[in-house]
């Protein structure tokens, strides 16, 4: 079975890494990375994921209008989205707490609950 | 009856003559004592023509040199107020020079700023985000370590990336003390800078008001007022130029109350004051009319 791709995009390397680092060890996903919030659209061209991480807040782009870009193009319209932020607790998190329609979950990363959400995305 | 002889005898001719001689000689004694007295007469007066002519001539002599002492003087006058004018003229572009180079200078002081402003901004805000990653990964480290289902290798990872973040904050902190200390000693100089630049707009407006150019002198003052909004000397000054040249009573009055403002408590503050308020019954007087 082919490995579903994941597309993590946030100006934080250490979440990258450390995301990239942890949802690989699954072995059930290939994941990619992007640093450089103005580069998200190129990169969800050209890696096509069946799933995009996106960080809410970064110095040069906005998670939220990516998102909203993401959703108006037709070839791109179905991607599901988790989105990353600081400014969404644990328990807001927990109680599905959503922005622009997208699941959010907060930072610090909880991993259990973010391999739940993938999956939970994926189906 | 006999004839009498009308014959005269040669005596009586003799007597005839004499008596016409004398007569003569009579006339001629009058004309010539007459001629004399006439002459003696004329002479007097010409000799007191001459007295007033003379003493008329000393004095024109007297004046002329009066005159020539005054030229000689009002001609030094003129060479040093032309002096005095060639010198002003030099000050005046000198200073005008020294102020295009200031302003030049302390607008390369102001870029140098702004561009040292949003670097700390951008300090501030690289900071600011990275304490934040910096506090998740060491919450991130405690989280995977009480978690037995992390394996060592992801636990490692964290930890090294919290490590990392907290090293990555102090050099930025390190950044931040650099670009405020510079900052500091940048606005330091520019006050200075400004404060001299004011200095050069002040002298450049007094030298512009002794020649009566007072559209120049006021901008020039204006100038100043923008860098030394309570400079009390401008304001002065100003309301000075105003009131006794260019009859404007009601900006008068506003420089003179910056004045009074600025400086409170001096001599001149209280002569101010009674200028002020009789321009302020002038201006009622008047607005009555």
């Amino acid at each position: 079975m082919a490995k579903k791709k994941i597309l993590i995009i946030d100006d934080e390397q250490s979440v990258t890494r450390l995301l990239k680092f942890a949802l690989e060890k699954t072995e059930i996903y290939d994941v990619f990375t992007e640093n450089d919030g103005t580069k998200a659209l190129v990169s969800i061209r050209s890696i096509n994921p069946d799933l995009l991480i996106l960080d809410v807040n970064m110095p040069e782009a906005n998670g939220a209008e990516i998102a909203a870009i993401v959703k108006n193009n037709t070839s791109s319209h179905n991607l599901p989205i988790i989105f990353l932020t600081g400014n969404v607790s644990a328990e807001e998190a927990e109680a599905g707490k959503k922005i622009s329609g997208y699941p959010a979950l907060g930072k610090p990363i909880n991993m259990e609950r973010l391999l739940q959400q993938i999956q939970k995305s994926l189906c | 009856m006999p004839e009498i002889s009308k014959k005269p005898s040669k005596l009586t001719y003799v007597g005839v003559a004499a008596a016409v001689a004398l007569t003569a000689f009579a006339l001629q004694d009058l004309r010539l004592r007459s001629n004399l007295k006439s002459t003696t007469r004329i002479t007097q007066d010409l000799r007191q023509e001459v007295e007033v002519l003379r003493k008329e001539n000393d004095t024109f002599k007297m004046g002329e040199l009066s005159d020539k002492t005054s030229i000689n003087k009002l001609s030094e006058q003129l060479n040093t107020l032309a002096q005095d004018k060639s010198l002003t003229v030099s000050s005046q572009t000198e200073l005008k020079k020294k102020v295009i180079d200031a302003e030049s200078t302390l607008q390369a002081q102001n870029a140098k700023i702004a561009q040292l402003e949003g670097k700390l901004k951008e300090a501030e805000t690289k900071i600011s985000r990275q304490k934040k990653a910096s506090t998740n990964l060491e919450q991130q480290t405690k989280s995977a370590k009480a978690n037995p289902g992390m394996t060592t290798e992801y636990v490692k990872l964290v930890e090294n990336e919290w490590l990392v973040a907290v090293a990555k904050t102090d050099e930025l902190n390190k950044d931040l003390r650099r670009t405020l200390s510079e900052l500091s000693g940048q606005n330091q100089e520019r006050s200075k800078l400004r404060s001299d630049t004011a200095t050069m707009h002040y002298n450049l407006a007094v030298i512009l008001t002794e020649q009566q150019n007072f559209p120049a002198a006021i901008v020039e003052y204006q100038k100043v007022l923008e860098i030394r909004p309570d400079d009390a000397d401008s304001h002065y000054n100003l309301a000075v130029i105003y009131d006794d040249y260019l009859n404007d009573n009601e900006k008068a009055l506003g420089h003179y109350r910056q004045y009074i403002k600025a400086s409170p408590d001096t001599p001149e503050a209280n002569r101010v004051r009674e200028w002020i308020k009789q321009k302020e019954y002038d201006t009622t007087f008047k607005f009555k009319i």
